[in-house]
């Protein structure tokens, strides 16, 4: 199954990455080489919407925390929404839910983004 | 029982829609699906990141098995002696941060599924993974 990755940049320090398929050993190369031409050392939110990911394995992970080091290196934060059930587990077994901000919608997201867009520019 | 034969790991996708495939006539739940799912990556990218991956005539069987509340998951290939539950995990303390961002896929398998065996017969690796329906 393809991995479909659409990278939007809602706001200059923010990422929103939309993932659909598989996310495995045959297509995590895709995501590592989208979000590094993507990843800006200014980048202070990287949110995925997993809500059409299927299924991610080891491979997928290995990009998402390589991502997760890198935004929380320069003190940014790192969002995932909508993760399916199974998907979820993953990400608990590897006990990675602590570092992340996690939402149920994309909606509860797009709310969290715009607050931090309206700090970063009151702080400028 | 209902097997598939891969010679490279790119052939994912066709074992992808065959595990599908079955697991829908078994009525199985869509969790257990991505599961076995997580579980099959891991295992072929492994055996042809070792072993199988140097061979010119690598091969590695999937099979598919159900008893009763049971699914099995046999995997089966002709390359070096590799067991794959000795692989040493990482350690997945602490923060994303700091520490490594590999050696998970043993985790994933070893957590996906409820009992793990290996055996080496007749030149080949065999390793048997069994998922209850309970």
């Amino acid at each position: 199954m393809p991995l479909d990755i659409d990278i939007q940049t809602p706001s200059p320090e923010t990422l929103r990455v939309v993932l659909g398929g598989a996310l495995d050993s045959q297509t995590s190369l895709a995501l590592d080489q989208a979000l590094d031409a993507a990843v800006k050392a200014d980048c202070q939110l990287l949110a995925f919407d997993m809500g059409n990911l299927e299924y991610i394995s080891s491979a997928g992970l290995r990009v998402v925390f390589k991502n997760v080091k890198r935004i929380k290196k320069n003190g940014g934060r790192v969002g995932v929404s909508r993760m399916n059930a199974g998907v979820r587990k993953v990400f608990e077994i590897v006990q990675a839910i602590p570092d992340l901000d996690i939402f149920a919608s994309v909606e509860e997201m797009d709310d969290y983004l715009a607050v931090l867009h309206t700090r970063a520019m009151q702080n400028d | 029982m209902s097997f598939v034969i891969l010679h490279k790991a790119e052939q994912l996708d066709q074992t992808m829609e065959w595990l599908q495939s079955l697991l829908e006539g078994e009525r199985v739940s869509v969790t257990i699906i991505h599961d076995l799912k997580v579980v099959v990556d891991e295992l072929i990218a492994n055996t042809f990141m070792h072993g199988c991956g140097e061979q010119q005539d690598g091969w590695l069987k999937v099979s598919l098995e159900r008893r009763d509340n049971c699914l099995s998951l046999i995997f089966e290939d002709n390359g070096e002696p590799f067991d794959p539950l000795q692989q040493e995990s990482e350690e997945i303390t602490g923060s994303l941060a700091d520490r490594p961002i590999g050696g998970l896929g043993l985790l994933l398998v070893k957590s996906l599924t409820d009992v793990q065996q290996y055996h080496r017969a007749e030149d080949r690796n065999i390793l048997v993974l069994c998922k209850n329906l309970n």
